[in-house]
C-alpha cells in the first residue's frame, strides 16, 4: 500500500517536472527508446560504416535491359551472337558514372512504327535501369537487323525456352 | 473570387509543370536507330506480294541461291537497296500479270513501298521500278 502511494507520488513529479520544463520553454525530455537510440552513435565517414561503393557488373545491365526489351511489343527478337544475346554495354562507359550506352539488336515484327518503337524502348529500359541501379542511361541504339511475321514471339516462346528460363531466372 | 484566384494558380501550374527526367527516363536518352539492308529488301518483298498485277520479282536465279546459301535466311531476289544520306534508293525488277496497266502498276508499287517504308522506319523512299517480263 505504501508503495503504491510512492509510486503513485513520484509520477505526480515527473508529470510536474515535464510540464514546468515544458512552460518554461525547454524541449521534452525523450522518450527512454529515444534515448537509448541516440546513445549508440549515428555511423560516421570516419568510421567507414557508410563510406564504400555500389558497382554493377555490365552482364546486369544486360540483363535489365534484355528483360525489359522482351516484354515490349513489337519486339520479335533479340538477335546477337551467343555471347551478347542482343544486348551490349558500351565498353567506355561500363562503370555508369556517364551514363550507360547500350547497343540493341532487335527483329520487329512486320508493321511496326520502329521510331514510335526505339522511343518505348529508351523510355523503359532507361526507366527500368535507373530504377534499379539508381544509374543514368546516357543513349540507346537501335539496330534493326530482322523483319518476323506478327505472332513469331508467341511461336518462339511456346518452342524454345524464354529469355529468363535460359539464365536461370524465374519471371 | 479568391477561389477562382486559388484554382488560376493552380491551372497555371499544371500547364507550367514540366516532366523531369525521372518522371520520363527517356528524356535526355540519345540513340541512333538504324536498319540492316535485309530490313528494307524484306519490306519491298512483302509488299510486293501484296499487290495484285504483281506475279513475282525477277531476281537472278544464281544471286538467289547464293544469297540463301550464304545468308541462310530469306534472300531477297530482284530487290536491290541502296542507302543514301537521308532517304533509301530501292531497285526492284518485277514479272508483272498480263493484261495490267504497267504505268499505274508502277506508280501503285512506289506508293505503297514509300508508304510503308516510311511509317515503319521514318524514311524517305526512291523506288526504282523495271519489269522485266511478263506473265501470261
Amino acid at each position: 500500500m505504501a508503495d503504491d502511494k510512492r509510486s503513485k507520488r513520484s509520477r505526480k513529479t515527473s508529470r510536474t517536472e515535464s510540464a514546468s520544463s515544458s512552460r518554461k520553454g525547454e524541449p521534452a525530455p525523450k522518450s527512454a527508446q529515444e534515448v537509448d537510440d541516440t546513445k549508440s552513435p549515428a555511423p560516421s565517414k570516419a568510421d567507414g560504416a557508410s563510406e564504400g561503393s555500389l558497382d554493377f557488373d555490365p552482364a546486369i545491365i544486360t540483363e535489365i535491359a534484355m528483360r525489359e526489351a522482351s516484354e515490349i511489343e513489337g519486339i520479335a527478337e533479340l538477335t546477337g551472337g551467343w555471347r551478347t544475346k542482343g544486348v551490349q554495354v558500351g565498353e567506355s562507359n561500363e562503370d555508369g558514372k556517364e551514363g550507360y550506352v547500350l547497343d540493341l539488336r532487335i527483329a520487329v515484327e512486320y508493321g511496326v512504327n520502329c521510331v514510335a518503337l526505339t522511343e518505348t524502348i529508351r523510355a523503359r529500359i532507361a526507366g527500368a535501369i535507373l530504377q534499379m541501379t539508381g544509374r543514368k542511361t546516357k543513349a540507346i541504339n537501335v539496330h534493326v537487323t530482322a523483319i518476323r511475321e506478327r505472332g513469331h514471339r508467341e511461336e518462339h516462346h511456346e518452342e524454345g525456352p524464354s529469355l529468363g528460363e535460359e539464365h536461370g531466372i524465374d519471371f | 473570387m479568391v477561389a477562382s484566384r486559388a484554382t488560376q494558380r493552380t491551372v497555371r501550374r499544371r500547364t507550367q509543370r514540366t516532366i523531369s527526367p525521372k518522371e520520363n527516363p527517356a528524356l535526355g536518352v540519345g540513340g541512333q536507330l538504324d536498319f540492316a539492308r535485309p530490313v528494307y529488301a524484306e519490306i519491298a518483298t512483302r509488299v510486293l506480294r501484296d499487290i495484285r498485277d504483281v506475279k513475282q520479282t525477277a531476281g537472278d536465279v544464281m544471286t538467289g541461291f547464293l544469297g540463301r546459301l550464304l545468308a541462310r535466311g530469306p534472300s531477297h531476289p530482284g530487290v536491290q537497296v541502296e542507302e543514301r544520306e537521308s532517304d533509301v534508293v530501292f531497285h526492284l525488277d518485277v514479272v508483272a500479270k498480263h493484261g495490267a496497266n504497267f504505268y499505274d502498276l508502277g506508280l501503285e508499287i512506289q506508293r505503297r513501298i514509300g508508304e510503308r517504308v516510311r511509317h515503319m522506319t521514318g524514311r524517305a523512299s526512291i523506288v526504282n521500278v523495271n519489269v522485266r517480263g511478263v506473265s501470261l
